[in-house]
């Protein structure tokens, strides 16, 4: 109540809305009090000529004419089905458990894959673990590169300085040259080019 | 299918109530046992409610004439998603309120009606010869009201005040929590008895 007065509660109290005990409040409020009682009049008032206003206007030949325009558009509908909720559980279960199997395969294929020059740019990682003896000079050429600088921020890689490595190497085949491009600044960009044309 | 109507089909179920004890449930087995004449039963059984209550929301005779028709013609379509023993008159009440909605959305302005009806008040009261004409007007005022609420709040009390479902199914029906029906219903409630003394009030003020 604020002041004593109801006035807050009577739209509440008019629909019976109210817990017990505070419709029980409103009432005895009602019965000593002028003001209160006028507005609830009113209230009750505008119910009663909602409920008069809003008494449907339809007669018996209105709902025939509906129900024969349903009942003729019904056949043009395809005939409903039960929907079977064991069986959409069943395959919302499966899904699920299909779905948690491939997650950490999901995960991996969602995250960025390193990219080669990040690796080549810690020297003392082991970039090359079986390498063919005539790359292990690459490999040696790689760990006298220059450290990068510890806590590279990544959010601003334009004011690190960048060093970049260019390493090339004929394959067997002559049409196909290997260039590594190795870069110490940590991105995910893609490596432009790996195989380039002699 | 509108947006509105996705929803209801996946809203919290309604009330269980043993099948035997519906027999409009039992009309809807059947309709899905392959009896579509059940679905004529099930029309005739229900239909005036639901054109009621379609007009009651959207205030106007023929929009609520297709937005019943709306109604059951989704109700048949989807009739495989009524669950067996859920009480049946409140999942099609709550397609229809969601039909209504759809259509009101299409729904032009309301037709202009007189601001006030001081001009058949006198200071004894409505003159007789002008009683009908009062009354006519009245109600439009009223009608017109209504139709100023907001959506909710006035579904809220079309399902609370008109149709006399408990605040609680109301609140199914809605797929809102029943405090929100309350306090929906309430301050309808209230806005139309401002709304009416204001319209109905003789030249200087309240009634």
């Amino acid at each position: 109540m604020t002041n004593g007065h109801v006035l807050h509660q009577l739209s509440a109290w008019a629909g019976q809305d109210l817990l017990p005990k505070d419709q029980d409040l409103v009432e005895a409020h009602l019965a000593v009090c002028v003001g209160c009682r006028a507005e609830a009049e009113r209230l009750r008032e505008a119910r009663a000529w909602l409920q008069e206003a809003m008494d449907p206007p339809f007669e018996a030949t209105d709902h025939a004419a509906l129900q024969a325009a349903i009942l003729a558009r019904v056949p043009q509908e395809p005939a409903p089905r039960r929907i079977a909720r064991l069986r959409l559980r069943a395959l919302g279960l499966t899904a699920a458990l299909l779905l948690l199997a491939l997650w950490p395969g999901l995960r991996r294929g969602l995250s960025p894959a390193p990219a080669s020059p990040k690796v080549a740019s810690h020297p003392e990682a082991s970039v090359f673990p079986s390498l063919p003896p005539r790359l292990e000079a690459v490999q040696r050429k790689l760990r006298a590169l220059p450290k990068p600088p510890e806590a590279r921020s990544r959010v601003a890689p334009k004011l690190a300085p960048i060093q970049v490595a260019r390493l090339e190497f004929q394959t067997s085949d002559p049409s196909i040259r290997i260039i590594w491009l190795a870069n110490d600044a940590a991105t995910s960009a893609p490596n432009p080019s790996l195989l380039e044309a002699p | 299918m509108s947006q509105g109507f996705e929803a209801v089909l996946s809203e919290e179920a309604l009330p269980l109530r043993p099948a035997a004890e519906d027999p409009l449930g039992i009309l809807a087995d059947r309709v899905l046992a392959g009896d579509t004449e059940a679905f004529g039963e099930l029309v005739a059984r229900t239909e005036p409610r639901i054109l009621g209550l379609a007009w009651r929301i959207l205030g106007d005779r023929d929009l609520a004439r297709d937005a019943a028709q709306e109604a059951y013609l989704r109700a048949f379509r989807f009739l495989g998603s009524y669950r067996r023993g859920e009480s049946f008159e409140p999942w099609l009440v709550r397609i229809a309120v969601h039909a209504c909605y759809d259509l009101s959305k299409k729904r032009g302005p309301l037709p202009v009606v007189p601001e006030i009806l001081e001009s058949f008040v006198s200071e004894d009261g409505p003159l007789p010869a002008d009683e009908a004409v009062l009354l006519r007007q009245r109600r439009d005022l009223v009608r017109r009201a209504l139709s100023d609420l907001p959506e909710g709040e006035r579904a809220a009390l079309v399902l609370r005040d008109l149709e006399g479902y408990s605040t609680e199914e109301a609140a199914r029906i809605l797929g809102v929590r029943p405090v929100t029906v309350r306090s929906q219903a309430a301050t309808a409630r209230a806005k139309l008895a401002a709304a009416c003394a204001r319209l109905m009030a003789p030249k200087g003020g309240r009634p």
